[in-house]
């Protein structure tokens, strides 16, 4: 072959695998919108960010069910977001932020079929239902 | 241009001009994509005018023991009662931290004259630490409050609660 050629093949057989790679990227952006998994970690992350905010807001303790059923998904509370995807490299990640008083809460929980927040001398805990059992969220470092 | 007057496909190709170009139009295409997709997303999921800043957000600081609400010795919390001594820039530090929110906040609160204390004084101004004092404020809520200051002494007054959108 000429160097010529060789050039070529080669030129190929990158545009064949970057086409690969961004061709899959699009084909999971694209399930993931039309089942409406988008929407509904777009929605989840607003709505557990906002369950946070207010149970900071309320003056006593409180403990709070969020009953939306989470399962296939990594809920992660970290630096001051709540950030929803499907682990690993999540294009379409979802997360929203929320403002912490006096506490700094890091949970993760994996595939949560509800989530149960509990609110005690101002110190956020929570736990996570998953296969009928109730697990305590996996405290994170968050780095 | 040099790329339009290439002979052939394989000239084409291996021209640096053709691969800016493709890189160029290929992320064009999916900002598009992206775009348009995600409208509809926001759309379903928008969160109601007034419900995250004017409800969740500002209540803290006038229900919250750890912002400004007051907390008598037997530690029980008096909602929409704020203690003018904790009412100070420093609380609003660990009240309001610095966060990605999409909303800052200015609090005014009117001093009330006592007897051990006659006024007139200046009304107490605190910001949140993501509060722009170039920027005008998007809306202004007024709530009614109570005030302790000290000695059992409550007051009935307005909190003005001024809010920006950060984003």
């Amino acid at each position: 072959m000429t160097k010529r050629g060789s050039m070529i093949v080669f030129v190929s057989i990158i545009t064949l695998v970057v086409g690969l790679i961004v061709g899959l990227g699009f084909l999971k952006i694209a399930q993931d919108y039309a089942s409406g998994k988008v929407a509904l970690k777009t929605a989840a992350a607003r709505d557990i960010a906002l369950i946070l905010d207010t149970i900071y807001a309320y003056p006593y303790d409180v403990e709070i069910e969020y009953d939306v059923d989470l399962n296939g998904f990594t809920v992660e509370i970290c630096k001051k977001k709540v950030k929803i995807s499907e682990g690993g490299l999540d294009p379409t990640a979802a997360q929203y932020p929320f403002v912490p008083v006096g506490d700094n809460p890091k949970f993760v929980s994996d595939n949560p079929e509800k989530i149960l927040f509990k609110k005690e001398e101002g110190k956020i805990t929570c736990q996570y239902k998953n296969e009928d059992r109730i697990k305590d969220c996996e405290i994170i470092s968050c780095e | 241009m040099k790329i339009f007057s290439l002979k052939n496909g394989s000239a084409a190709i291996s021209n640096w001009i053709f691969w800016l170009l493709f890189v160029v139009a290929v992320g064009i295409g999916a900002l598009m994509i992206a775009y348009v997709l995600n409208i509809s997303v926001a759309e379903a999921s928008r969160i109601p005018v007034g419900l995250e800043d004017e409800l969740i957000l500002a209540s803290r600081f006038y229900n919250s023991e750890k912002c400004f609400a007051y907390q008598d010795e037997f530690r029980r919390i008096h909602k929409g009662v704020i203690d003018i001594s904790e009412f100070t820039q420093e609380n609003m530090e660990d009240c309001f931290q610095g966060s990605n929110v999409k909303y800052s906040f200015s609090l005014v609160l009117p001093v009330p004259s006592t007897s051990s204390n006659p006024g007139p004084h200046l009304p107490i101004d605190i910001n949140t630490s993501n509060w722009d004092e170039e920027k005008i404020a998007t809306k202004v809520i007024n709530e009614d409050i109570l005030i302790f200051s000290g000695n059992g002494i409550l007051t009935k007054e307005k909190l003005t609660i001024a809010i920006q959108n950060v984003k």
